[in-house]
């Protein structure tokens, strides 16, 4: 206040929001916007009595920096400066007893302290360990359990397992051309069939009213903010500094101390513009940028590994850029953490979209996540099988996400292949009934590219899982296995095989050939009819049901065209084998911002911040 | 333990399938032992030739084509009787492990759900639609479950509640034309169950879509596999036009099999008529009104159905009322008096109403008689 930084009634309000929040006055003010960081720990260390050191102009000297403390560095915001006349002259945040013991245990009585801002401190950090944490990024995990990573798509045990079966299958076609074709039917038939009941179920249990057990609006507010932990917020993001403001505005509007609000924006070191226009935001002192050092893979996985080892929540979501979640969503995942077994340690809320109308693409798409967010993973849920996560919206323990070191940065679905991790090492993921709008992809072309990633990744999680099929068997249980071949192994399958079939069905009924009926012996010709009709109906039926729980009636009509959507699907999973062959980790990246509904948004928001 | 029941208080799993499977293993057991019975005294004498399942639609029932079409997959193992009686029992068993579950579910003491079972059990119209393995006990399977699916509606109305209904509306084109017929009726009870849709009719008609897509697609499913067999719509449609040919019968006598064969339709009016949060009264009348039409209309349309078949059907009606609904205790009691009398009404009344020789046949115990394999 003497420095004329802040005002009294800044202070009264900085004060007040302290005692209910039970956070300490320091981050209420930085994260209120009351103060500027800088000007609080100057302040700090003129009241305190020591130097105030800016690292960015005077860092620190590296010989004095530890490897082994690189975590505490993160975790007690607190770092060896420099040497001093034979002392350690330690920089941190705040001279807490809990600091002076840290100190005390490392250089004995010969420390002093000076003051530094944590931004100080991260960007200290981020420079000193850079190669460091940029392969534990990477190779982490890797490094932990190479079997559950995908940095290698298939292994030599399977490789030869492939090319056994290939052999055997044209050794059969050549010996018994006849006999082959018509196994090879059966069994697909078989699978459609197993497939069609499988989803059946998954939608019968999801669609109850009982699945969707909520965390109700009483519960959360029988939260005291007091009691809430530090919640980390991740937000990766590659050439998107067009939507930043309605990210900004998003996070803003959440339900959350903003003190104890803990948001990283996970930027690229080469995303010069995204960087740029993150800081002419004038964003609040909660939001921190980190850095990634450029390496390949070039994903997100790699970069939220990256961010992990400087988060110091107790809880962690990520949320895209353009991700709209509903206020309450962190206190109902607190909720859920909190009440729950200490086996749960993810919980995924549940996505839809805001831009619904605007196209037939961004129509069948949110039917398409209707359905599974809304009936497939709450059955899955009720099922008590894992649950392969969405892309954002997922909560985490940080401590138990550390655990499995994070991400795998070779698989580009590394939330589904996380939840299928999670439960081989004996934890659970459940979902809770709170929402995030994202923009739907209404492009085409870019739909195509991010579904065809969607389906490599799918095709890589199953292979990597399949390693070793007896340990994933013991892991998840017969339910859990059987639901992982049908909800993440046969659906990659399917939409493969699904044109040859087309083409068969349509070559037997349309052209009026049948040179394909000795295909279909009985029951499986039966069967492959029940599916032909019955089954694929049933399926549309089913995307349609999805339209009910969030009263989308608009969807309920255009919801019968699902075949065609269907085929947009095959065609992305061609792309999808061909990559995964040509360029296993290549990150197919989905462009954000291109709905009219966004732009609506960020003219909006670009208002309200003039005025 | 998921997430979302994280914040309710923690329930110890039972298992609650332990009794109600006993319940229908000693169901099964009961009734392989009558069949077996009557079996062996010669009474039941239906055996269904080896045809192709499309063919039963012609005779009525697309369902009992099914089953029958199930039953010759155990040909060789057992006898084609045989197979289609263990069918219905294994069905008839089901049944009542789910109505005792149900029952015990919506609060039902120990005792008297016991009870209530026995005396179902022993109800001589269930036991004759059972084990005569006629298309009447379709007609009753998708009546008993036209009910709950009903009332899921009405007092739930999520979308598992909509997904049920939608999938029993073809369960009742399957059984038959006489059933078929009310398809229109009740699909408006989609739209309308739905506070949204009763005032838009964008979403009015959204519902009805969603309520009628089963119905079609099984519609479109018979239709191809009928033209796979060379069966043409004209005949597909053919059922529909006889059973609706006029054709005058009593309608008197089947009326009064119902009031004194299924008094318990009765607990059904009165739980309607007493003010209660859990009264449905779209659904407490359609326990009367769907056995009511059978009766209406085999008396003037040529339905060809048994003239005891609207009693049974009313019974079936209301134990599947009874499995979906929770009544207060003392109407345990009145439920159990009902489906006593019931009983009694019909053993007395079986000479009038039973098929030729099924009454005969339960005596003398001959059991040797039935042939397996």
């Amino acid at each position: 206040m003497q420095l004329g930084c802040l005002s009294v009634l800044d202070l009264a309000e900085a004060t007040r929001q302290s005692a209910e929040w039970g956070h300490g006055l320091s981050h209420v003010l930085i994260a209120g916007g009351h103060v500027r960081r800088i000007q609080y720990y100057q302040a700090l260390a003129d009241v305190s009595g020591v130097p105030f050191v800016n690292l960015l102009e005077l860092p620190s000297d590296p010989s004095v920096v530890e490897a082994a403390d690189r975590f505490d560095y993160t975790e007690r915001n607190v770092t060896p400066w420099r040497m001093n006349g034979g002392r350690m002259l330690v920089a941190t945040t705040s001279i807490t007893d809990e600091v002076r013991a840290w100190a005390w245990s490392r250089y004995g009585d010969a420390y002093d302290f000076v003051i530094t801002s944590p931004y100080d401190i991260l960007w200290q950090t981020q420079t000193l360990f850079r190669d460091h944490d940029s392969h534990k990024a990477r190779e982490g995990l890797y490094e932990w359990k190479p079997q559950h990573s995908a940095k290698f798509t298939v292994t030599k045990a399977q490789k030869v397992t492939m090319l056994v079966c290939v052999v055997g299958l044209v050794l059969a076609l050549v010996i018994a051309p006849l006999p082959t074709a018509i196994a090879l039917m059966s069994a697909a038939t078989a699978l459609y069939t197993l497939t069609f009941v499988f989803k059946f179920i998954l939608t019968w249990v999801g669609a109850s009213r009982r699945a969707d057990i909520a965390i109700s609006d009483e519960a959360v507010a029988s939260l005291v903010d007091r009691d809430l932990p530090v919640y980390t917020v991740l937000v990766p993001m590659y050439r998107e500094a067009r939507v930043l403001p309605l990210l900004a505005q998003a996070l803003k509007g959440l339900d959350y101390p903003a003190s104890k609000l803990e948001v990283k924006l996970v930027l690229e070191e080469d995303d010069d513009e995204t960087i740029s226009a993150a800081k002419e935001l004038d964003l609040p002192g909660n939001f921190e940028i980190i850095r990634v050092p450029p390496s390949q893979p070039k994903t997100k996985p790699k970069a939220c590994n990256y961010a992990l080892q400087f988060c110091r929540g107790e809880y962690l979501t990520i949320y895209d850029a353009e991700d709209q979640p509903e206020p309450d969503q962190l206190k109902k995942a607190v909720l859920a953490f909190q009440t729950a077994e200490d086996s749960l340690v993810c919980v995924q809320a549940r996505l839809n979209y805001f831009n619904r109308g605007e196209n037939w693409l961004t129509k069948m798409f949110t039917l398409e996540y209707s359905q599974w967010f809304d009936f497939l993973l709450p059955g899955l849920d009720a099922l008590n099988v894992p649950i392969p996560l969405g892309g954002t919206s997922n909560h985490f323990k940080l401590a138990a996400l550390r655990q499995v070191n994070g991400w795998d940065p070779y698989n580009v679905t590394e939330d589904a292949d996380l939840g299928i991790r999670l439960a081989q090492e004996g934890f659970t993921v459940g979902v809770i009934n709170s929402t995030t709008y994202e923009e739907a992809n209404g492009v085409m072309s870019s739909w195509v590219k991010q579904r065809s990633r969607w389906i490599k990744g799918y095709m890589q999680t199953w292979l990597v899982h399949m390693r070793d099929p007896v340990h994933l068997y013991r892991s998840i249980g017969p339910v859990g296995f059987f639901s992982f071949h049908f909800f993440i192994g046969a659906p990659a399958f399917t939409v493969l095989l699904n044109p040859i079939l087309w083409a068969i069905t349509l070559l037997m009924y349309g052209a009026k050939l049948e040179p394909f009926g000795w295909l279909f012996v009985e029951p499986f010709g039966t069967l492959a009819l029940f599916n032909l009709v019955v089954g694929n109906l049933f399926l549309v039926y089913f995307g349609v049901v999805a339209a009910l729980k969030r009263r989308y009636y608009d969807l309920v009509v255009v919801g019968l065209t699902l075949p065609f959507y269907w085929v947009l699907h095959s065609v992305a999973g061609y792309k999808a084998l061909k990559q995964l062959i040509t360029n296993p980790h290549y990150w197919e990246k989905t462009e954000h911002g291109t709905s009219s509904f966004t732009q609506a948004k960020l003219d909006d928001a670009q208002k309200k911040r003039a005025t | 333990m998921s997430a979302m029941s994280a914040s309710l208080p923690r329930i110890v799993p039972k298992k609650t399938w332990v009794r109600p499977a006993a319940i229908g293993l000693l169901t099964a057991m009961v009734l392989l032992l009558l069949g077996g019975n009557l079996a062996g005294n010669g009474a039941l004498e239906r055996s269904v030739a080896a045809q192709d399942m499309l063919l039963r639609w012609e005779q009525g029932s697309l369902l009992q084509g099914l089953i029958d079409w199930l039953a010759g997959w155990f040909i060789g193992v057992v006898d084609q009787r045989t197979a289609l009686a263990l069918i219905y029992i294994t069905v008839a068993a089901v049944g009542a492990a789910a109505l005792f579950r149900q029952l015990r579910t919506s609060d039902w003491p120990l005792v008297p759900a016991v009870l209530a079972l026995l005396l179902v059990v022993s109800h001589p119209m269930l036991l004759q639609t059972v084990t005569t393995a006629g298309p009447e006990f379709l007609i009753v399977i998708a009546t008993a479950l036209l009910i709950p699916g009903r009332r899921g509606l009405e007092a739930v109305g999520d979308a598992q509640s909509v997904i049920n209904y939608g999938l029993i509306l073809p369960l009742l084109l399957m059984a038959g034309p006489s059933l078929a017929a009310l398809i229109p009726f009740l699909l408006l009870a989609v739209p309308l169950s739905d506070p949204e849709a009763r005032r838009r009719p964008r979403a009015f008609l959204a519902m009805l879509l969603v309520g009628i897509v089963p119905v079609l697609i099984i519609v479109l499913g018979v239709v191809v596999i009928a033209a796979r067999s060379g069966i043409g719509p004209g005949a597909l449609i053919a059922p529909f036009m006889r059973a609706f040919e006029a054709q005058q019968s009593s309608l008197m006598g089947p009326v009064a099999l119902m009031a004194l064969s299924a008094p318990v339709g009765f607990a059904v009016l009165l739980h309607a008529l007493i003010p209660d949060r859990r009264r449905k009264v779209f659904t407490s009348a359609m326990v009367a009104v769907v056995p009511l039409y059978l009766a209406v209309g085999n008396s003037l349309f040529a339905f060809n159905l048994s003239p005891w078949l609207p009693a049974v059907a009313l019974m079936a009606a209301a134990l599947g009322w009874l499995a979906a609904t929770r009544i207060r205790s003392w109407m345990h009691w009145l439920v159990l008096l009902l489906l006593l009398a019931g009983s009694a009404a019909s053993w007395w009344l079986a000479p009038h109403w039973s098929q030729p020789g099924w009454l005969d046949g339960l005596m003398p115990i001959q059991l040797f008689g039935w042939q397996v394999g």
